[in-house]
């Protein structure tokens, strides 16, 4: 479940609010989906996120170089999704304040795509269409960013329509486990891109008709030093 | 909305000897209809505030209440800081302050309105003293030991009693607070953010009670921002750069503003305004170099942004196309075509900027489509490479975009995680203590404190962009849109997809590792 920031009481102290909208995004950017949301709260703690993320994207890399998926079908190719599933899904109810937790939402869309590849190039999926998926979730990423941005949130039903990363991998995972990978990234793809695209320009375009106008400075490439060195005066490069 | 707030009580110019003379007796003969300084000035903020806010001495007073807004009549300086802190505090919007002698640019109102800075003064800086060959005269005694002083030079009419960084205005003095080293004075127009106005409410009221310990020559905004420098509010600075601003309070000064007005292009100053500053190399020197006159253009024929936005998603659809020929034709008009998808990429945000018609929409449709494009090309590189039997590089474009997507959303993550860190606060100091050396050594501590170890070395780093090769470097490194989209169209038109994509990769990869480099380390400072 993602909460909409902008949906909580007043809080007096900006330092605070700032944080907690904040973290929402970058919660919102893991784009967790229904499995998540069903286990989060019976998970107890949970794992620290950047090293089980980190752990999840090495055992996805371990699996792609030592050749267990053979020719993509068969309960092996599961391993991979069933690693970042077991490794990933027990991060979410961690709080994200530690200070690499930015780390947590690329770490989990790259393993995400390097997992569709390595799955889709076991079985000779028609790269073509692992392109369009890969850009297909992508686009969501962007447009989840680029929303927040402009505090104009998703609703927290596109998460879960979206399927989450947990679930796609899931659905994957078991398509090529069946021998019905390419099947079942054709479906996501037009499943996942007519949802995304329709609810993302519907809610744009209706938002664009409501909304005052976009702020002069409203950038939303500019890098995030960029960004800091406007608002702030003080020059701060990596 | 911004609350503007016209000040008809400043100084007369130091040491003219001409009589003061309101701004609504000084006609700006030259310009169409004679307007008076104070006409002018009510139409230009109208675009801003339809109902100004004017702080005026009661003889002046009757000019103001013939035009639109409020006055309040203050006869002496501590009745203009009163008024002042009565307006900050009743405002809820941001606020402006400008006195009402001005003649300004309105593009210059529209740039400091639209800063993004919580709080922002209009300074001029002395020029620095030069010897016989041109080099900077150092002072022999070095700022950490230089004694605070009241500020006795003039520049423009105004006392030299501020002094201001690169960035900001880090003390200001008064007749009664002397200032370590003053550089620069502050010419009037002053933005701040409603996050600020109570802090200027309490500063004024402050400096209201101690008005009997200023002279004649301290400005009222002068005295303002001393408030909130002593307050530990960052007030940003901005220089005129190509735009007009004087203050004017005789007939000679406003002819003399009108005939030095005259030699500035305010079109001009818009249009390189509209440039975004930070773009990278290529951006700034093959594509911004002109696209400000397409821009231009653009506006003038009446074309929308979003417009010029669907000329950029048309190319880089044609481009992708020509890609998929396959053929070295196809490839080098693919390349040309992507290039100007690029160029009308930028143009559709200059042109935003310049003609003013930001959109929600607009930004995301621009957004999205540079998404788009560079991944539709990819789509149509890996097509051309099978149709000319150049093999098949699907793969290398998977991991491209895979690269390419994670890298953004590397910026965006650390960018939210960034915002959250609340900023290292300013050292704040009470009015009431006569010189700056207790806001001077806990500015020096502050830094010590900020120095240590790896923010010792990420300082290093941020200074050595002084240079213009590291400057220039270090923004290629990190492998912005400009240089993505021309290592493309090189890339293609002159080799094989599938080395288009490798240096995608390759320059993706180690653009990735700098970047990460240096925000773990930040993270961890």
């Amino acid at each position: 479940m993602i909460t909409q920031p902008q949906a909580a009481p007043a809080v007096a102290d900006p330092d605070e609010e700032r944080r907690r909208v904040q973290t929402a995004r970058l919660l919102a950017y893991r784009d967790d989906g229904p499995l998540v949301a069903v286990l989060r709260d019976r998970m107890g703690p949970g794992l620290p996120p950047v090293p089980a993320a980190l752990a999840s994207l090495l055992a996805v890399v371990a699996a792609g170089v030592t050749g267990v998926l053979g020719d993509g079908s068969g309960p092996a190719v599961l391993l991979p999704v069933l690693a970042m599933v077991v490794l990933v899904v027990p991060t979410a109810p961690r709080d994200h304040l530690g200070r690499f937790d930015w780390l947590v939402p690329p770490l989990i869309r790259g393993t995400e795509f390097l997992t569709i590849i390595l799955l889709g190039l076991a079985a000779d999926t028609p790269k073509w269409l692992l392109f369009v998926l890969i850009y297909v979730v992508g686009y969501h990423t962007y447009d989840t960013v680029y929303r927040t941005r402009q505090s104009i949130w998703p609703a927290p039903w596109v998460f879960q329509a979206g399927l989450g990363w947990e679930v796609r991998l899931l659905l994957l995972g078991a398509g090529a486990a069946l021998g019905v990978l390419d099947w079942v990234v054709a479906v996501m793809c037009v499943y996942l891109g007519v949802l995304f695209a329709v609810e993302s320009i519907t809610s744009w375009v209706r938002l664009d008709k409501q909304a005052s106008p976009a702020q002069a400075s409203d950038d939303l490439e500019a890098s995030p030093e960029e960004a800091m060195e406007q608002a702030t005066g003080e020059a701060d490069k990596a | 909305m911004t609350r503007v707030v016209l000040l008809g009580s400043s100084p007369g110019p130091i040491g003219s000897p001409e009589p003061y003379v309101p701004p609504a007796r000084l006609a700006l003969t030259s310009l169409s209809g004679s307007p008076s300084v104070l006409d002018r000035l009510y139409g230009q903020v109208a675009a801003v505030d339809s109902e100004p806010l004017a702080i005026a001495r009661p003889g002046d007073a009757e000019d103001h209440r013939r035009r639109p807004g409020q006055v309040v009549e203050s006869a002496d300086l501590a009745g203009d800081l009163r008024a002042l802190a009565d307006a900050a505090e009743r405002a809820d919007d941001n606020l402006f302050l400008i006195p009402s002698g001005a003649v300004i640019h309105d593009e210059l109102i529209y740039q400091i309105t639209k800063a993004k800075r919580g709080a922002l003064a209009l300074v001029a800086r002395e020029a620095r003293e030069e010897d016989e060959n041109g080099e900077p005269i150092q002072d022999d005694v070095p700022i950490e030991d230089a004694q605070p002083e009241i500020g006795d030079r003039v520049l423009e009419g105004l006392a030299v009693r501020a002094r201001v960084s690169r960035t900001r205005v880090v003390s200001v003095g008064s007749a009664y607070h002397a200032v370590t080293r003053p550089n620069a004075i502050l010419l009037g127009p002053l933005h701040v953010q409603a996050r600020h106005a109570a802090t200027l409410a309490e500063a004024a009221r402050e400096l209201a009670g101690m008005a009997h310990l200023f002279g004649p020559e301290d400005d009222l905004v002068q005295l303002l921002v001393l408030g909130l420098v002593r307050r530990g509010v960052s007030v940003g600075i901005r220089g005129r750069r190509d735009l007009f601003f004087a203050r004017t309070a005789s007939q000679a000064e406003a002819d003399a503003a009108v005939a030095a007005m005259a030699g500035y292009d305010e079109d001009r100053a818009r249009l390189n305004n509209a440039v975004k500053g930070a773009d990278g190399f290529f951006t700034t020197y093959f594509v911004s170099t002109y696209s400000r006159f397409i821009a231009r253009w653009a506006a003038r024929r009446g074309l929308t942004p979003n417009q010029v936005t669907l000329i950029s998603i048309a190319l880089g659809v044609l481009s992708a196309a020509a890609f998929a020929t396959g053929t070295r034709a196809g490839a080098v008009a693919g390349g040309l075509l992507i290039y100007f998808a690029f160029v009308f990429d930028c143009v559709d945000g200059q042109l935003a900027r310049y003609a003013r018609k930001f959109g929600v929409l607009g930004a995301w449709l621009d957004a999205t489509f540079d998404r788009a494009k560079e991944y539709v090309v990819f789509a149509g590189l890996a097509v051309g490479s099978i149709v000319a039997g150049q093999g098949d590089v699907w793969t290398l474009a998977l991991v491209a975009l895979s690269v390419q997507s994670v890298r953004h959303l590397l910026d965006f993550s650390f960018g939210v995680a960034n915002r959250r860190r609340p900023p290292v606060p300013l050292p704040t100091l009470a009015l009431t203590v006569a010189d700056d050396r207790p806001l001077r050594d806990a500015l020096e501590k502050r830094r010590a404190t900020r120095t240590g170890g790896v923010r010792g070395l990420l300082k290093l780093w941020t200074r050595a962009g002084r240079f213009r090769a590291v400057h220039w470097a270090r923004k290629m490194i990190v492998f912005p849109i400009g240089e993505r989209f021309a290592a493309i169209a090189i890339t293609a038109a002159v080799f094989e997809p599938r080395v288009t994509f490798l240096t995608l990769v390759i320059w993706g990869g180690v653009a990735a590792a700098y970047t990460l480099t240096g925000r773990l380390m930040r993270s961890l400072a």
